[in-house]
């Protein structure tokens, strides 16, 4: 592995202080939102909030990603990784890369607003972790669909990849009923863990596949 | 020698020789067993004690939902054959199949629509079935969309194949994840699996249906994949001179 790659990919995204900054003030945008369309003192349960927002996250981490691989592709950088046969340390890092600056700060302001809703300390902060692994889960599969659609637009890759996402989605909401009810969380918190585990050591290797093909 | 039989039945030309004598009369010959199930179960199977006559939708709709996720598992065999073997007539049959999976799946949530409104009272119920049916049909047209949207075939042939190997480790996964929340969330009552067992007079027209819509979607595949095996090989000079 070699670790320079990382360096050069944190830095390439850290300089592009709009493709990350951006998602962020969106989805603070969108939560700032749910209060104005839904009447946030009323009884409604706290799992209304929660289900929105696994579902804004799940689109936000959809715009963050979309010129994960685009850039790269067009300016040729690609081909010389894919020349140098380090492409799939390339997919690994550019994916653990957009969950560092994207998918965990979106994680802590979800949980800031969970925290606004009077919602206890223990439920908010479960939500917090599975928003920090579900989010490296979404990363995973939407630049699986960026890099199939490259150059189509990101219609195409929702669409394919949404379907897929929503396994993830419901485990999501079972949690939230389970927490709010009491009952204990472990035995979804592994399989989330498990799925992360599995999806975060396969999907990149698909990538390269298809960026492969895409550079033939 | 099977060897060889399987390298000249791989190959396009073969295929569409065999597939031009073989694949109109088995299609008619299933067509013709279809309207004969359909016949049989619509005319001389007594009704039903709860549901009346509305229950004989059931000879329709059970085939077509069956096929819409066999035909998903088809493909995928197809296309793993592809990316393993890299046989381009395994990528033709696969790329056929998704549209007629498409219109089966849309068939199936339709007739089990219409089947919803007499006996549960409601045209759509989100339970398990139902959605993951509909998390199918989505996902055929994904595919559809992503094949449609490159230029360069061979390069859409195998990002469709990935994508179905993808897609069909989730099935499985939609369908048991999907019966868990619908279990939390909903009662039992309207759920397909606790039907009663169903009775032997109703039972073989219902197998001899299945039996005809498979043979029948099958011989559409066949000839929907001849279409497309005439279309990407057009500059070939065995189809010129068809």
């Amino acid at each position: 592995m070699d670790r320079d790659i990382l360096y050069i990919e944190m830095y390439k995204l850290f300089k592009r202080r709009r493709a990350w900054i951006g998602p962020v003030l969106v989805f603070l945008l969108i939560i700032i939102s749910f209060p104005l369309t839904l009447d946030i003192n009323s009884d409604n349960p706290p799992q209304i909030y929660l289900s929105f927002i696994w579902i804004s996250t799940l689109l936000v981490t959809m715009l963050g990603t979309e010129l994960i691989f685009s850039d790269d592709f067009e300016d040729g950088t690609l081909e010389q990784y894919a020349v140098n046969d380090q492409l799939i340390e390339v997919v690994f890092y550019k994916i653990l890369v957009h969950w560092v600056l994207i998918g965990i700060p979106l994680a802590f302001v979800a949980f800031l607003f969970i925290l606004s809703l009077n919602i206890s300390i223990q439920i908010s902060s479960i939500a917090l972790l599975c928003l920090i692994i579900s989010n490296l889960i979404f990363i995973n599969f939407f630049s699986l669909g960026n890099a199939l659609s490259l150059k189509k637009g990101s219609i195409l890759g929702l669409l394919i990849t949404i379907p897929f996402l929503i396994p993830v989605l419901i485990v999501l909401g079972k949690m939230t009923t389970s927490a709010l009810l009491g009952l204990s969380l472990v035995g979804h918190l592994s399989l989330l863990v498990g799925v992360m585990i599995l999806v975060a050591s396969f999907i990149p290797f698909v990538i390269s596949f298809i960026l492969r093909t895409h550079l033939e | 020698m099977i060897k060889k039989f399987f390298h000249q039945f791989a190959s396009p030309k073969s295929y569409f020789a065999i597939a031009n004598k073989f694949g109109k009369p088995v299609l008619a010959f299933f067509f013709l067993l279809y309207i004969g199930a359909l016949v049989w179960g619509l005319f001389f199977t007594p009704p039903d004690v709860v549901q009346g006559d509305s229950y004989r939708i059931i000879y329709m709709h059970v085939p077509a939902s069956f096929m819409a996720q066999i035909l998903f598992v088809v493909m995928a065999i197809t296309s793993a054959v592809f990316l393993i073997w890299k046989l381009k007539l395994a990528a033709y049959v696969s790329k056929s199949i998704a549209p007629i999976g498409a219109i089966v799946t849309f068939f199936a949530l339709f007739s089990g629509s219409i089947w919803g409104i007499p006996t549960w009272g409601t045209w759509w119920q989100w339970d398990a079935r139902i959605t993951s049916t509909l998390i199918l049909f989505i996902m055929y047209l994904g595919l559809i969309s992503l094949h449609a949207s490159f230029e360069n075939k061979d390069k859409a042939d195998k990002f469709f194949s990935v994508l179905v190997l993808i897609g069909v480790v989730n099935i499985p996964v939609i369908k048991k994840s999907v019966d868990w929340w619908s279990t939390l969330h909903q009662s039992a009552s309207i759920t397909l699996t606790s039907k009663p067992a169903i009775d032997p007079v109703m039972l073989y027209p219902l197998m001899f249906s299945i039996v005809a819509f498979i043979g029948l979607i099958f011989g559409l595949v066949i000839l929907s994949s001849q279409n497309e095996i005439l279309k990407r090989e057009k500059y070939k000079s065995w189809v010129k001179n068809i």
